[in-house]
């Protein structure tokens, strides 16, 4: 399958323009407008047709940036690390077995406090061979210290290319924006792309406070003993910490310009709710509808997105979640001998500050499987059946 | 967010520490950069291998004749400076539109690029260069003047290949020439269609134009004889071979028989014998193939007979092919026995089959005769074309080999002092490109004895670069350039040209194709992958440095270098 470059392209001064464009088309041009530097890339489908438009996009003059063929991921994001060691706004794409090759230098991404952006377009991991959609590949690398942003549409895709450079610029930390394997990245929709010379203003050339300099060379990451490493990591909390205000910052300002904004997540029809929906990604689309019916029929069934996983915005979550009674999670993910993973993390955000609160968890859409209005209706119906869980996973749509 | 660059350790230069406290949180830097430079750091002292730039010879430039430096002159003419590549060319060639026209190119059959996909079209650049150079070419004065005057017998290839290169290093040469034009087989023996005769003219023209005078009509041992030539501190023979070998064949003085030779010198002063229908051409060299393509220009139906098999013909490979697309017919393995007349005129050719028997001195198998397999070929005449030998009845005895060769080493240096011998009358080489490499040799070897015998050169003993050696992932694969050619029928309607040049463009894309092999291009791929910034280009030595005192001796440069211009060796370190 090859849903490809697109056949024609926006000049990088023209102007603002609508276009139905893929959501892979999206990471490029969201990449294209932050005017990236570097990008070291590796096919894996789903992922292949970014970096296909974005060679175009070189190719054709249309994006000044040294696109470096490597020979696998882990070297794609040793690249992006040299690259951005040097000052440089450095971008790469990748999907599933792809992501867990660079697992090593995610790690050293982050450590050495370096602002990556990387889209990763959600697989399910193999074993057996899959290509399809959900989100254990990216949730898998929720420790390695990156900041994660999961996107429900192609708009979404594209405006979180060009926010996630001013957080990681900012907080120097590495960002993967994450979207749908096929849901999103092989669907077109419509997208405005903004006018470059307005996105310009809004993300300027990045300056690296500090950088490699052959004509003044030094020491990069060399060894810190105990006695100082573990105040290198508070000080990497401390910049997830303030990863959240700035993300809140970035995405008003986008509003300010562009005049759409998304928050780290979304409280969609969340009031009086007795039964709240959490979602992620596309399924939040699908579950917009759903609570909209049972609105109409005057239940009391709400929607909180959640956009932001790493920093998670646990403030933010509490204070919605503890006014519910119950909330049923919706995992497209599984994290094996524990439960779905937005489950994990919401419990715990809840753990002394929402005892009233019963979480409910559900996987639901492994390795591609649809998620259908039905799947969700199911869910709250289940929800309001019952008092408490009966257990920490409930799987939807499992053959008897 | 405070940050703070401070490193808590600082190694300073003399391998002296000096501690820096951290008294309290803020002080940790988020990462850690070291304060100081780290060039003191001579990380060269890790290398056990030590990479250095080098030039293998390129096994193109190793197969031509007159080891012309091939990849040199391709890079500048893919660069676009033909000026450079030019002049790169006429020093080791006098003859290069010549020479891109009808040498046998053993360059491309060792081009590395073959075993890739296809050869460079070398021989096509060098026509393109060489026709470059006739309509804007300026060839270097020469600087200084010699006093000894050198005399070369024979304006072929050979003598003035000799005359060209003594000229270039201020030695005034007059060449003496018995027929009434220069060139010799260059012009008398090869078709125009293959080399049409205002390229061979220019050529010459430019030789003459460094001073070398040419005396035509001057035949030696007739015009003039071993004691005219006293004046000379030097002589060069390159006579060549004219005297046509005889087949053993009965009635081959009949009306219609001719020889290859002089039925090629027939039709180069522009008479156009009348052969009839049929035409038979015996033999399986150069003058044969010419003969045959000439006669079929005429209106003949050709047929060729040659002794051996297709493979073992000494003709130029493409030359055979272009004669069968012209409609030229072969019969392989047979010999004439008799030529069948009718009052006297040739009606057929009585040929016997043949099968290969015990190899000759040269290795090759030779042909025998099979009894009673005779078979009769009809033609109204016939082309003898099986050889030609040196007439060099002018010459003392003791000059000459049994081989019916002058005497001459490898320079060309004869028995006699002074007396230097080249080309096809000291060689027996056929092809043209031998020639001009013996008439270099002579001139080299007679600047030698005139400069009171100095010493031979060693001979070129550096490593050839191999495919081996080319790092593919730097070449993507490319068609060769084909030249535009005439369509047979129009071919059939006289002379012109076969073959047309190549287009500038088309020449500059194919010369990119060249792997340049072992020799360096500047490319800037070693600078580029160094990952200690170790190597800097130096524009005024148009060359590479490597700092050593930080070099690790990875070999990362050795290994992507796309042409093996860079090897490792290990590192000697002295104590």
């Amino acid at each position: 399958m090859r849903c490809g470059v697109p056949a024609f392209s926006p000049d990088p001064g023209g102007r603002k323009m609508e276009r139905v464009i893929s959501g892979n088309e999206a990471v490029a041009y969201g990449a294209m407008l932050s005017r990236v530097q570097v990008i070291p890339a590796y096919p894996i489908s789903p992922q292949t047709t970014i970096v296909e438009a974005l060679s175009d996009f070189c190719a054709r003059g249309m994006l000044k940036a040294d696109f470096v063929k490597v020979e696998s991921e882990h070297s794609a994001m040793a690249c992006c690390i040299g690259a951005a060691s040097a000052g440089a706004r450095a971008f790469t794409a990748t999907s599933a077995q792809g992501l867990a090759l660079m697992h090593e230098v995610l790690h050293w991404a982050a450590g050495a406090r370096l602002p990556i952006v990387m889209a990763n377009v959600n697989r399910a991991m193999a074993a057996p061979w899959t290509m399809w959609c959900d989100q254990t590949d990216s949730l898998s690398q929720r420790d390695t210290g990156w900041l994660q942003f999961y996107c429900e549409d192609n708009q979404e895709v594209l405006d979180s290319i060009i926010m996630a450079y001013r957080i990681s610029e900012k907080v120097l930390l590495p960002s993967m924006v994450c979207l749908d394997g096929f849901i999103l990245s092989h669907t077109y929709e419509q997208v405005e792309i903004p006018d470059i010379q307005e996105v310009d203003p809004y993300l300027p050339a990045y300056v690296s406070k500090f950088k490699l300099d052959v004509e003044d060379p030094h020491s990069f990451n060399a060894a810190f003993l105990p006695d100082v490493y573990m105040e290198q990591r508070v000080k990497m909390q401390e910049a997830m910490e303030e990863a959240k205000r700035v993300a809140k910052e970035v995405d008003q300002e986008f509003g300010k310009a562009f005049g759409r904004s998304y928050g780290m997540m979304e409280e969609y029809r969340v009031e009086d709710a007795d039964v709240l929906l959490v979602t992620t990604g596309t399924v939040t689309g699908t579950a917009r509808v759903v609570v909209d019916e049972y609105r109409e029929k005057g239940e009391k069934v709400g929607l909180l997105k959640m956009k932001m996983f790493r920093p998670f915005p646990v403030e933010d979550v509490r204070r919605v979640l503890q006014q519910v009674r119950k909330v049923a999670v919706v995992d497209r993910n599984i994290s094996f001998g524990s439960t779905g993973i937005f489950a994990q993390e919401i419990r715990s955000a809840l753990h002394h500050h929402g005892e009233g609160t019963s979480i409910f968890g559900f996987i639901a859409g492994l390795g591609g499987r649809d998620v259908t209005p039905a799947v969700l209706k199911e869910i709250i119906e289940y929800t309001k059946g019952q008092d408490t869980p009966e257990g920490d996973i409930a799987w939807m749509g499992v053959k008897p | 967010m405070v940050f703070n660059f401070s490193l808590f350790t600082v190694v300073k230069g003399g391998g002296m520490e000096e501690k820096i406290v951290i008294k309290n949180f803020q002080d940790v830097p988020i990462l850690s950069i070291s304060l100081q430079s780290t060039l003191w750091n001579k990380t060269g002292t890790w290398r056990y291998l030590r990479p250095s730039y080098i030039s293998f010879r390129a096994p193109c430039s190793q197969a031509c004749p007159i080891e012309q430096d091939i990849p040199f002159y391709l890079t500048s003419l893919a660069d676009g400076n033909l000026k450079e590549a030019w002049q790169k060319m006429l020093e080791a060639n006098p003859f290069p539109a010549v020479c891109g026209r009808v040498c046998h190119h053993p360059c491309e059959r060792e081009c590395n690029r073959k075993e890739y996909d296809e050869a460079l079209a070398i021989h096509a650049l060098e026509r393109f260069l060489g026709d470059w150079g006739i309509k804007g070419g300026k060839i270097e004065p020469k600087r200084e003047k010699r006093d000894e005057k050198i005399a070369v017998i024979g304006s072929g290839p050979a003598g003035l290949s000799c005359a060209y290169f003594l000229s270039r290093k201020g030695y005034p040469v007059r060449v003496f020439e018995g027929m009434n034009e220069p060139g010799g087989m260059l012009r008398y023996g090869i078709p125009e269609y293959r080399l049409p005769r205002r390229v061979l003219n220019k050529e010459i023209e430019r030789i003459e134009s460094l001073g070398v005078e040419i005396q035509t009509g001057m035949r030696f041992g007739c015009d003039l004889g071993l004691e005219d030539l006293k004046p000379y501190g030097a002589v060069f023979f390159a006579t060549g071979a004219q005297a046509e070998q005889r087949p053993m064949i009965t009635g081959s003085d009949h009306q219609g028989v001719w020889h290859g030779l002089s039925f090629l010198q027939e039709i180069h002063s522009q008479k156009r014998p009348s052969l009839g229908k049929k035409v038979a051409v015996i033999g399986g060299g150069n003058t044969a193939i010419d003969s045959a393509r000439a006669a079929w220009r005429l209106g003949g139906k050709v047929t060729v007979v040659y002794r051996r098999a297709k493979e073992a013909m000494p003709a130029i490979a493409e030359e055979v092919e272009e004669a069968s697309q012209e409609g030229v017919e072969f019969i392989f393995n047979a010999v004439p026995v008799k030529v069948i007349d009718k009052k006297g005129k040739v009606q057929a050719i009585e040929c016997l089959r043949t099968k290969p028997g015990k190899a000759d001195a040269s290795g090759r198998k030779k042909p025998v005769p099979i009894k009673g397999s005779n078979f009769s070929l009809p033609a109204d005449s016939l082309i003898l074309a099986v050889g030609e030998r040196a007439d060099l009845s002018f010459l003392p005895q003791g000059m000459k080999s049994e081989n019916g060769l002058i005497t001459a080493d490898f320079w060309g240096r004869t028995t006699v002092p002074g007396i230097f011998a080249g080309g096809d009358a000291a060689t027996g080489q056929g092809y043209v490109s031998q020639a001009i490499a013996s008439g270099k040799r002579a001139a080299l070897a007679i600047e030698r004895f005139l400069e009171k015998d100095r010493p031979d050169p060693p001979q070129n003993g550096r490593e050839v670069a191999g495919f081996e050696r080319i790092n593919l992932d730097y070449f993507p694969r490319a068609p060769r350039a084909k030249l535009p050619s005439l369509p047979v029928p129009v071919r059939a309607r006289g002379f012109k040209e076969v073959h047309g040049g190549l287009g500038g463009l088309k020449a500059q894309k194919e010369a990119e194709r060249c792997f340049s092999c072992g020799n360096c291009i500047r490319c800037h791929v070693c600078l580029v992958v160094c990952p200690d910034v170790a190597i800097a280009f130096n524009e005024k030595e148009n060359g590479y440095l490597i700092d050593t005192d930080h070099c690790k001796g990875c070999g990362i440069c050795a290994v992507e270098c796309p042409r093996s211009a860079l090897i490792l060796e290990e590192e000697k370190w002295s104590e």
